[in-house]
């Protein structure tokens, strides 16, 4: 029936075939990865899926003077150090 | 007919149904028996492997991993049964032979920690059905005390299954030591002559399965 007012009712939802094999536990591609960093992905909260983020952590090596300015100057302007080179490199790349 | 032999708990027994099964459909129904070995602990591999250097007749095997869907439709075509033993893992490999599958038995000891994962497997059989409509699911208590009094285990895990939509089959196979000897020579249950009683609970299993997929 074209018009049934419950035709959403009771239908079971399919699984794409794909999906359902990259969702298994041990080897599909959705597996999460139990060495990933904190923040690498995010659980969305209207479907429960957790999506993986591109991102990636960089360690940069500073001497003590550049920490002490870096630091300094991170403090006045009220963000964590590692914030505020992410701004600072940003806007700097706007600029560019 | 694909058969695919899986449960995400490990030790419930799926290689030795998986071989007893491929020799009870070659020996007993002269059906051209393929096995699939898609665990990577390669047990049942390793077990066709010692048959294939005895006097028995042999068991063919092939080793697949990751999505095996492609390999098992074009098999489809070369064997009349093709059995899937899957590793005791939610496995790409378990899923996709699942998609593809007429059948699938799950083996479950009656232990509190084999049936916890009864319904996640029960979820992922519904999944499965979704995509493959023609699939048939059943469900079997292995390694079954012996005892009497232990009774009570067998009924309650069956009942479980039952209620997980699982299908348990009436027979069970016990925790017998024909089991293991029968496999250190290479042979199933089904063949183990010191001990007839093993032989005699898969052979009661195998032939409920077969009545039910004909009927069911």
């Amino acid at each position: 029936m074209v018009n049934n007012p419950f035709g959403d009712i009771g239908a079971k939802k399919k699984a794409k075939a794909e999906d359902f094999i990259e969702d298994a536990k041990v080897d599909g591609s959705k597996k999460l990865d139990q060495q990933a960093r904190r923040g690498a992905n995010y659980k969305d909260t209207k479907t429960g899926e957790t999506i993986n983020l591109g991102g990636k952590v960089l360690q940069v090596p500073l001497n003590a003077y550049e920490l002490k300015t870096l630091s300094e100057a991170a403090l006045q302007e009220g963000l964590p150090l590692a914030t505020f080179l992410r701004v600072i490199a940003l806007k700097h790349v706007k600029n560019m | 007919m694909i058969y695919v032999i899986c449960n995400e708990k490990g030790g419930a027994g799926k290689s030795s149904i998986a071989q007893s099964l491929a020799v009870y459909l070659k020996l007993e129904h002269n059906t051209d028996a393929l096995l699939v070995d898609a665990d990577p602990q390669r047990t049942t591999a390793e077990w066709a492997g010692e048959r294939a250097e005895s006097e028995l007749p042999a068991i063919l095997c092939i080793e697949l991993t990751g999505n095996i869907t492609t390999q098992l439709k074009k098999l489809e075509y070369q064997y009349s049964s093709i059995i899937v033993d899957c590793g005791g893992a939610d496995s790409k490999a378990m899923r996709s032979a699942l998609t593809v599958a007429n059948v699938a038995l799950l083996p479950f000891r009656a232990k509190r920690r084999d049936l916890k994962v009864a319904p996640a497997m029960a979820e992922i059989i519904d999944m499965a059905k979704t995509i493959n409509s023609n699939l048939k699911t059943y469900s079997v208590i292995t390694q079954a005390p012996t005892l009497p009094s232990q009774g009570y285990r067998i009924q309650g895990a069956k009942a479980l299954l039952e209620s997980l939509e699982l299908k348990p089959l009436k027979h069970v196979t016990r925790n017998l030591n024909a089991w293991d000897d029968a496999d250190e020579a290479g042979q199933s249950v089904l063949e183990w002559k010191h001990d007839k009683k093993a032989g005699d609970d898969a052979r009661n299993v195998f032939s409920e399965l077969l009545g039910e997929i004909k009927n069911g």
